[in-house]
């Protein structure tokens, strides 16, 4: 199934990729031990190669596979003082077509911690901000930060990633230390990211004439972390606004709400997380609104310090009305019932070879489509509802 | 183990049924490796000797070393010295001290550095390094395998057994 030669590409691409990025990572890890440590600089790098028996997911990934899939960061962040810091990161993303690699701010802030004791914490981040939601969306793009190659794709979809990502605005965050654990709360009032392609294709299915428009959005996370086991909670609210502006005038408001709990659990070598979702997204003008459900319940077991393992079942329902799809594709020409769900079992390993160097080997298989991109796949009618997914990934971090 | 062999087979009968197996092999020897090994080397808990308290509670360090608490009782910055990742000693610290595995610290630190929402502890190459840094910055905390001899403002700190 793995064809010799793409073994070879992997490989002499890492090479020579490595190779560039070591040189570049000594002088980096010099500025981090530099004077008083207060400018630090760090980056990642990881490729992945996909294969798939039928569908494309990040590039052509179904006939000879597909290295189409790379993140390269660098993360910069300077503390003048204890109440100050300034950070960002610079992004370069190819997934297929819905990325094309262009370099991205994925985030730029000043960060102003006002209140600073050793059981309370206040403060305000201001500029482009990650939004707060989930356990992983906050680095989802940072390879070493996730369990698995491709993320819950239920919950951190990559159809809509510009406006999951990060946004434009102001967010406030308190941090206290109660007696029996720490919870963090975060507020962000933000103009979510709307103005793209990918935005379009999620809400219309198809490119319309028009323009999306921004409106003041909300993102709310309540964390809690128990001092006594290892448990970790979260509950996050997502109000985004924005409206469309259709060419032949007027303007129509659309509106998305999401509601997600998180919880994990770590015993000993074992690591459970589960995430939930409700999903729902209104057309003000002609009165449609239609909830999505999500969830995935994960286990990862920690063999030694190098080797894990990990098995996920991750569920998406465009409308839980209508799971199955099939009254959806008794009135739409352009996309099948299965393109209405989706549910993927994956099973996976990580070597981490030092703390810069990770490999990564997974499959999927997945039953439903309503996660894969129509600009991979442009013809939804020509999709398969069963199909199977094989990736492995190498990445680098300094 | 079996289990979780036979279900993926039956999903990718032709496809990594092999490397599966072999991969499962390595795996359950690996676990076995793992338990087998036994434990042993102490550490000590070591700051700046500027600090005026000499005990703290395990759940104290787990919010100093991941960063939750950033500073002391007393308001001064807490500065957190760490050993490369890689290293024997900060397992062994992380497993033994603080009773957290490895990445889950790692993970902490990796989504407040990519995230832009915290600083991360100072790395530095060795235990040499760690002491000169602790004599160096008042506020600072790390550990070393043992404090041997009298150090010039550098103390260790005795962990309480009460839980909070």
């Amino acid at each position: 199934m793995l064809k010799h030669c793409k073994y070879k590409a992997l490989l002499i691409s890492t090479t020579i990729i490595s190779i560039v990025i070591t040189s570049i990572a000594d002088k980096a890890y010099a500025l981090n031990l530099g004077k008083n440590n207060t400018l630090r600089i760090h980056g990642f790098l990881s490729q992945g190669y996909l294969k798939s028996d039928n569908n494309h997911f990040f590039g052509n990934s179904d006939q000879k596979g597909s290295l189409d899939y790379n993140e390269l960061g660098l993360n910069a962040s300077y503390a003048p003082s204890e109440k100050l810091n300034f950070a960002g990161q610079l992004l370069s993303r190819r997934a297929g077509k819905t990325d094309d690699g262009d370099i991205q701010v994925d985030f730029a802030l000043l960060d102003f911690r006002l209140i600073n004791k050793s059981n309370y914490n206040f403060g305000t981040r201001v500029g482009r901000i990650k939004n707060p939601f989930g356990f992983y969306n906050d680095t989802r793009d940072v390879s070493f930060t996730r369990e698995s190659i491709i993320i819950p794709q239920s919950i951190y979809f990559e159809r809509t990633r510009d406006i999951s990502i990060s946004s434009d605005g102001v967010e406030i965050y308190i941090q206290r230390n109660f007696t029996l654990g720490s919870a963090t709360l975060q507020f962000l009032v933000a103009q979510p990211r709307v103005k793209n392609l990918n935005t379009k294709l999620a809400l219309f299915r198809q490119d319309q004439p028009g323009d999306l428009e921004p409106k003041p959005s909300f993102i709310t996370r309540l964390a809690f972390h128990p001092f006594s086991s290892a448990f970790k909670l979260a509950y996050s609210n997502i109000r985004l606004h924005a409206a469309f502006e259709p060419d032949s005038g007027g303007s129509n408001d659309i509106n998305f709400t999401s509601n997600i709990f998180s919880l994990n659990y770590a015993y000993q070598s074992i690591n459970f997380t589960a995430e939930y979702a409700l999903r729902t997204t209104e057309f003000a003008a002609v009165n449609k609104k239609q909830t999505g459900q999500s969830y995935y319940l994960q286990l990862t077991q920690h063999l030694s310090h190098r080797w894990n393992i990990f098995s996920r079942y991750d569920v998406l329902y465009q409308n839980k009305n209508d799971k199955n799809g099939k009254k959806y594709a008794l009135s739409s020409t352009s996309a099948p019932a299965h393109s209405r769900f989706a549910k993927d079992l994956t099973v996976g390993a990580q070597f981490i070879y030092s703390k810069s160097w990770m490999f990564r080997l997974e499959a999927h298989y997945v039953n439903g489509t309503a996660w894969l991109s129509s600009r991979d796949n442009p013809d939804l009618m020509d999709t398969t509802q069963k199909w199977r997914l094989l990736s492995l990934l190498v990445a680098y971090r300094f | 183990m079996y289990c979780i062999e036979k279900s993926v087979t039956l999903l990718y009968p032709p496809l990594i049924h092999k490397f599966m197996r072999k991969l499962l092999f390595t795996f359950t020897s690996l676990l076995l490796l793992l338990l087998a090994s036994s434990p042993g080397a102490s550490q000590e808990i070591v700051v700046n000797a500027s600090l005026p308290f000499n005990d703290v509670t395990q759940t104290q360090l787990r919010s100093i070393f991941s960063m939750r608490v950033r500073s002391w009782s007393n308001e001064k910055p807490i500065k957190v010295f760490v050993l490369s990742s890689d290293s024997k000693l900060h397992r062994d610290f992380c497993l033994r001290i603080l009773e957290v595995f490895p990445y889950q610290l790692q993970r902490i630190w990796d989504v407040m550095l990519f995230s832009g929402t915290g600083s991360t502890p100072i790395e530095v190459k060795d235990e040499r390094m760690m002491l000169e840094q602790i004599a160096n910055n008042p506020g600072s905390i790390g550990y070393v395998k043992s404090l041997q001899g009298e150090m010039r403002n550098v103390k260790t700190l005795q962990i309480q057994s009460a839980p909070y």
